[in-house]
């Protein structure tokens, strides 16, 4: 009986740790609940006084938010499928083939992780608009406006990355070396080792970096805000500054539009939790 | 054999992500105008460029440009919205490094140093000399689009700072409800009576100071009080004068009186007076128009009038000027969309739609019959407001500013001190801000 103590305690630490984390959540779904003249009422009430359920309706009748979500939809479909075949293939050279300057090629990737992305941003936007014959541009990419507000031009820098390469290379490591070995004595050529042998093996690392890919995509700002210039192309995150002026947030409909936005990141989260726990053990990674 | 099969297997996925790719981009990218200069075939598109996300803005430029394309057959504008900020000067910085910078954009006084130095802004002294409608402009309008003896900007959105008063407080406080305090001493005396505590905590300010990022709340007072913020042509700070100095005492005083409740004017959600946690603010028309919105229960219980008058009619007043980028290729057409936005009536219709101030003499009357409780004051206050100073270095000294007058607030030091060290931190800082 004693035993089961520690159990217990432990049990409720990690609910009210859960709790703590759940809160802004809860906190931004009631608030997407309530009226303007509540949520600025001297006096803080958590659950709201008339639940307004229309919030979601209004919300979403501001701006083109069927677009927004096939957009964001798209650009983070299309990224995170190529960026796992790009990164997986790139981190498994790194892991398992020898070949000339690989350990200097391997550094300069890491450098990647070091650099911010603000301050590569602007270089790689002028890369998008100068990209020969695309967007009306010539062959020395002038004349016209080569990716911008284009899908290519929010999916193109994102196909692969440092971190993605990096997370894949030490996943790829863990793999005994007689592996490779047996595979080569039967004849199997180092594609169809990674794509018949490694592949397989790899569900736990794909769906952690289809989480992290999907998340990053998915919330990023700054590169659709940058790179895109019509309501058209706009991704969900764009859409969310409806909401805002230069004097005033309507933070009851910024809120439930946010629940809205969030819920594929939650859904997929759940989905593919198992995996992305033992993706994280595996790798190393905190 | 297998090799080659697998080589094979490997070019086909890379032709086939390209083909996706690309036919992700050709399909899908949003005509802008490529090659042609804005031109093709007789067809013109304008790009224009706007500050800000709102609803209501959006529904007033989509009309206007519908109006403008059908009165300019041949010509499409595209409209782009991009939010306050950092967020605009990302955009714009990237747009200008790479020459892709819109045709006209509205956008802040605060960009007008720092843009028309870096030659990303166009004169337009050449458009507006054979324009009617400038001799109509107000004054001070025009006056807050001019940067060394030239024309950039078009003022047509103002943002004056006015007194607002809650007439309900005011009478429970046992005050006059349609008098507002005439002069600082009354300020501060009504502000005490309304202020409302529970224990040492301020639940409902007397007046709405704001304790972070308070530069526009001090410099109304600075300027009420003769003194000036800076002189742009030598670069000399002098927020450490007598004047500046005194202001900045009275507004700690208050403050230390505990008249306020800590907030950020930086953060919209932070603003006292539309959440009802003030009596009395100095705050924009639009605040006035939000409290009532948002609080029914307020509409007929809110005051507005022209600021203080100490010893000079002063206050703060933001602009939203209409710019002409100096990368357009088609600058004509770009000023036709800025004379069309500016006209007497596109001005009334938006006084009418967003409830901007007018910035036309020939409307003053119009305008002041129309709401004659709140637009005598918002009229005279965009006549004698000044916003930004217009200096490359505006957003560095406000910085310095707030953070010294934030340091007064909690008594880190005295008001003087803070305005001595904010002037003597500025002129340390000036070699490395200053770019010509």
């Amino acid at each position: 009986m004693t035993r089961k103590w520690p159990t217990v305690l432990f049990s409720i630490v990690m609910f009210i740790i859960a709790l703590l984390m759940l809160f802004p959540f809860l906190l931004m779904v009631v608030t997407s609940l309530k009226t303007m003249g509540e949520i600025q009422s001297p006096t803080f009430t958590f659950i709201p006084k008339h639940w307004l359920f229309d919030n979601y309706a209004e919300a979403m009748g501001r701006g083109e938010w069927l677009r927004y979500f096939y957009n964001s939809f798209i650009v983070t479909g299309v990224t995170v499928v190529f960026s796992l075949v790009f990164n997986s293939m790139a981190g498994f050279a790194f892991a398992r083939l020898r070949f000339p300057g690989r350990d200097v090629l391997f550094f300069s990737v890491l450098i990647g992780i070091m650099v911010p992305p603000q301050a590569t941003m602007i270089p790689t936007f002028l890369m998008m608009k100068m990209f020969p014959f695309f967007g009306g541009n010539d062959w020395q990419g002038q004349g016209g406006f080569g990716f911008i507000n284009s899908y290519t031009g929010l999916v193109l820098p994102f196909i692969a990355g440092s971190f993605g390469i990096f997370l894949c290379r030490q996943y790829f490591l863990n793999f005994p070396r007689a592996l490779d070995e047996a595979a080569q004595i039967d004849g199997a050529n180092v594609f169809r080792v990674f794509f018949q042998i490694y592949l397989p093996l790899s569900k736990p690392i794909l769906a952690t970096l289809a989480i992290f890919k999907t998340t990053a995509t998915w919330n990023d700002y700054m590169w659709p805000l940058i790179m895109t210039n019509t309501e058209h192309m706009r991704t969900v995150q764009l859409g969310l500054t409806i909401f805002r002026s230069e004097t005033n947030v309507e933070w009851n409909l910024l809120m439930a539009a946010t629940t809205l936005v969030v819920l594929p990141l939650v859904l997929l989260f759940l989905a593919a939790q198992k995996y992305f726990v033992q993706g994280i053990v595996t790798t190393g990674l905190k | 054999m297998k090799r080659r099969k697998s080589i094979m297997t490997a070019l086909c996925v890379t032709v086939l992500a390209s083909v996706a790719l690309t036919a992700c981009g050709s399909n899908s990218t949003e005509q802008l105008n490529p090659k042609d200069n804005g031109s093709s075939g007789g067809s013109k598109t304008l790009t224009f460029w706007r500050a800000g996300t709102d609803a209501p803005e959006k529904a007033y430029w989509t009309r206007v440009i519908q109006e403008f394309e059908a009165s300019h057959p041949g010509v499409k504008v595209n409209y782009s919205e991009v939010p306050f900020g950092n967020d605009m000067e990302t955009k714009l910085n990237a747009a200008y490094a790479s020459g892709t910078a819109p045709d006209v954009l509205s956008y802040t006084l605060a960009s007008v140093a720092q843009r028309a130095n870096l030659g990303q802004y166009e004169p337009l002294d050449a458009y507006t000399d054979k324009w009617d409608g400038k001799s109509d402009m107000m004054e001070s309008v025009l006056n807050t689009g001019m940067y060394k003896d030239k024309l950039y900007g078009l003022g047509f959105i103002p943002d004056p700072r006015v007194l607002l008063w809650r007439k309900d407080l005011f009478e429970a406080a046992g005050l006059d409800p349609e008098k507002p305090p005439a002069s600082w001493e009354e300020l501060a005396k009504d502000a005490e009576l309304l202020t409302k505590k529970d224990g040492n905590t301020t639940v409902t300010a007397g007046l709405a100071i704001p304790t972070a990022n308070a530069w526009t709340f001090w410099q109304s007072f600075v300027l009420q009080n003769g003194g000036k913020i800076i002189d742009a042509d030598k670069n000399e700070p002098l927020f450490d004068s007598p004047e500046s100095i005194e202001a900045t005492q009275y507004i700690v005083d208050l403050v230390k009186k505990g008249v306020t409740i800590p907030n950020d004017s930086a953060k919209s959600n932070e603003n006292l007076f539309p959440n009802g946690k003030a009596a009395i603010a100095y705050d924009s028309p639009a605040a006035y128009v939000n409290t009532q919105k948002d609080h029914p229960e307020l509409a007929g219980k809110i005051g507005v009038s022209g600021p203080i008058e100490r010893k000079t009619k002063a206050t703060f007043a933001g602009m939203r000027l209409l710019f002409m980028s100096s990368q357009s290729k088609q600058k004509d057409l770009a000023f036709e969309f800025m004379q069309t936005v500016m006209s007497k009536e596109e001005t009334w219709n938006r006084y009418k739609e967003l409830g901007t101030p007018v910035v036309l003499n020939s409307l003053k009357d119009d305008y002041i019959k129309d709401k004659p409780e709140m637009n005598q004051a918002v009229f005279d206050a965009v006549s004698y407001g000044e916003g930004a100073a217009k200096v490359t270095y505006s957003s560095k000294m406000y910085e310095i500013i707030s953070q010294h007058l934030e340091a007064a607030f909690y008594n880190t030091k005295s008001a003087e001190q803070a305005m001595k060290d904010a002037a003597a931190e500025l002129k340390k800082e000036l070699p490395n801000l200053i770019t010509n």
